[in-house]
């Protein structure tokens, strides 16, 4: 099952410097062709992503923010520009190369969890270990330290419908975190949590970004969360606002 | 966790459904296993051990229905190339009542030759004192096992062909020289049956053993002629077109066999293939998922491709085996069964326990629990275990008499080797084709329309 990266994208040799670019985006568009005419979701957006930066991309419905990060996960494709994330360049790499560049450098975590029901909360975090050249002990031991990582080393045996929607977006986050990679991306993590669990899944990220240096870009709406954000950077109709610029109606 | 137990907890992720689309497979394969033992039985009877015996069937040209002369025999001996020859008179009759498990096959033969020309069997001890007493019935080891009869039983076969019921003594039995040979018949001396009627009876057929195979076309040619233009005509034929022949009298059976596998393969294909498609288009979202985590396309169309497999081969297995729960078992099976119930025997406690321990850390929990030792070793055991037994039964099987079955609900019948294999490539075939079309969807799915899925 262990998958390796397209021999024509060679693994980069990326550095930890704090202040090295991680994501380089430039003229960014993405343009859907619809029966009524086209949509333009992403309109020209340019943006560089720092190592160990937590950013957040804010802004109303329909401004391009998961549009922006489905293109830096290689979820969707631009429909021009560049997208260079963690030394690849997205847009020449196939479906193949993709799923599994993704699994070995980007952890996402989703707004409704996205758990398999019918794993237990080890397995599902052990999910993308699957495809990696571990043996099943050292799975087992990599997914409980991640569970044990954010708090849930005592829940390894329930199943999502035995956890709370905090702990589930918990074990998420553990199963993004599984295989150690350099990006972290999340899509209104903490949507459909109440405040409490969302604190709890703020402050996870806040460790995973200042303790275990882990790049984060989180796409929110809720500007209690983007407080936990080094950066914040706004979209309004497709467009990537300068830096401090804000929508009008925010 | 590993990729086959994820597969397999797939699998499982809406019992109820899973448990009737296997349960529907096995029943089905059941069928066409069935089926297809009594279309083998037809169109290829032991054809791998008669292709070796040079053994001719002379009959009447016109019907296998009518006689030929007696006096035939002497003209038959005299062709160049004839070893030996018995009759073989079909006397059909009761035993009993005519519940189809108390038919087998009777006949009334020239005792003395019989065994020359049927060397495939060989009479026990007793045989000369069967051939001293004309009532003497000479019985298969097989029949004798079914029907639980010892020498000296005595056997009352009331005619319906023939007006005459006969009184017949089990004075000596024969078994079969290799595992092919099935000793399922009755014989006894023509002679007696002439006796009761008063009458000298012409002969149903003549069994002929021919000197060597390279000679069998020019003695079937030489004994047509010998009696052509006479007012019985012999057709002789190798003794596989005579069976052959003798089915064919009941109709196409071989299309109208065929026809109902087909009927039933595709039926089933539907069943299964419309359950998978649901199974999967229920996990669309979840598919995406996978993908997201880093599935490729390839590594999900293969998953999708092994949850279709593993079902249809789970009901493959059920219904190959509850076929052959109601046919004789070859050594083959035996073995298979005999690995089966050593792995339920240690599996399900296994499962039990592992299920029932108490959920601490020595119980579920820890990395040393009992829970997770016995998942560890439990199947690793459990297959060396049932596979040492197998092997065992199967040895013994082969070897000795002690697991020798004849019986069942239809003990005409063998699963042979090749309807298991075809059962089996049924179910695979079943498996991939149900599959395929939900596997290639799943493939081509776009990970951010799998994600906006509701559900």
């Amino acid at each position: 099952m262990e998958q390796t990266l397209s021999s024509e994208q060679p693994a980069p040799n990326v550095s930890s410097e704090p202040n090295e670019v991680v994501a380089e985006v430039r003229s960014l568009s993405k343009i859907h062709t619809l029966a009524s005419g086209q949509v333009v979701a992403l309109d020209k957006a340019t943006l560089d992503i720092n190592r160990q930066d937590f950013l957040a991309l804010m802004g109303p419905s329909g401004s391009g923010k998961s549009t922006l990060l489905y293109i830096l996960a290689g979820i969707d494709r631009a429909t021009s520009g560049e997208c260079r994330v963690l030394g690849f360049d997205l847009s020449t790499m196939n479906e193949t190369a993709l799923a599994s560049w993704r699994n070995r450098y980007v952890g996402f975590v989703f707004q409704n969890f996205n758990l398999v029901p019918v794993l237990t909360a080890e397995e599902n975090v052990e999910l993308p270990l699957l495809l990696t050249k571990l043996s099943r002990a050292d799975r087992r031991k990599q997914a409980r330290t991640a569970l044990d990582l954010v708090g849930l080393a005592d829940r390894t045996h329930h199943t999502p419908r035995q956890l709370s929607g905090g702990q589930q977006q918990r074990v998420a986050i553990a199963r993004a975190i599984a295989t150690d990679p350099d990006l972290i991306l999340a899509d209104e993590p903490t949507g459909n949590l109440d405040a409490s669990s969302a604190e709890e899944v703020l402050n996870i990220f806040k460790l995973l970004n200042t303790e275990l240096g882990k790049t984060i870009i989180m796409v929110t709406h809720d500007p209690h969360a983007s407080r936990s954000a080094k950066t914040v950077r706004y979209l309004e109709k497709g467009q990537l606002l300068a830096p401090g610029q804000k929508p009008r109606d925010w | 966790m590993n990729t086959p137990s994820f597969i397999v907890k797939s699998a499982l992720r809406n019992p109820r459904r899973t448990i009737l689309t296997i349960t529907s497979i096995a029943v089905s394969l059941a069928m066409i296993v069935v089926l297809q033992s009594v279309l083998k039985l037809f169109f290829d009877p032991t054809a791998e051990r008669k292709e070796t015996i040079p053994r001719i069937v002379a009959r009447h040209r016109v019907s296998l229905t009518l006689d030929l002369p007696i006096t035939y025999e002497a003209k038959i001996r005299t062709v160049d190339g004839v070893q030996d020859l018995t009759t073989m008179s079909w006397f059909g009759g009761i035993y009993k009542d005519e519940k189809l498990e108390n038919q087998f096959p009777r006949f009334g033969v020239d005792l003395d030759d019989f065994f020359k020309v049927f060397t495939e069997f060989t009479p026990d001890e007793n045989f000369q004192q069967a051939l001293a007493e004309r009532s003497a019935a000479v019985v298969g080891d097989q029949l004798m096992k079914r029907y639980g009869w010892k020498v000296g039983d005595r056997i009352t076969l009331k005619g319906d062909i023939y007006p005459v019921d006969l009184e017949l003594t089990i004075r000596s039995v024969f078994s079969g020289n290799d595992p092919a040979a099935n000793a399922d018949i009755l014989v006894f001396d023509k002679k007696y049956l002439d006796e009761s009627l008063g009458e000298t009876q012409r002969a149903g057929s003549y069994f002929i053993m021919v000197r060597s195979p390279k000679e069998v076309e020019r003695v079937c040619q030489e004994i047509e002629a010998l009696f052509r233009n006479s007012d019985a005509e012999v057709r002789a034929e190798t003794e596989k077109a005579f069976q052959l022949s003798f089915v064919e009298m009941l109709g196409n059976i071989k299309l109208l066999f065929s026809s109902l596998i087909s009927v039933v393969v595709f039926s089933i294909l539907l069943i299964a293939s419309s359950t998978m498609a649901m199974a999967i288009r229920e996990r669309t979202r979840e598919i995406a998922v996978l993908k997201t985590l880093g599935f490729s396309r390839e590594t999900v169309t293969l998953m999708v491709v092994a949850e279709g497999m593993l079902v249809s081969l789970a009901g493959g297995i059920l219904g190959v085996g509850g076929a052959w729960l109601v046919l004789p078992r070859p050594p083959l099976f035996l073995a298979l069964a005999a690995f089966l119930a050593v792995l339920a025997a240690i599996g399900l406690p296994t499962l039990l326990l592992a299920i029932l321990l108490p959920e601490d850390e020595t119980g579920r929990t820890g990395p040393n629990s009992v829970r997770s030792i016995l998942l560890k070793y439990g199947p690793w055991v459990a297959t060396v275990l049932a596979s040492l037994i197998a092997g065992m039964v199967f040895y013994l099987n082969l070897n000795t008499d002690w697991f020798k079955f004849s019986g069942g609900i239809l003990p005409f019948l063998n699963v042979r080797t090749e309807t298991v294999v075809f059962g089996s490539l049924v179910a695979l075939g079943i498996g991939i084709a149900s599959s395929a079309i939900p596997a290639w969807n799943a493939a081509r799915l776009r990970v951010l329309d799998g994600l906006r899925t509701i559900g």
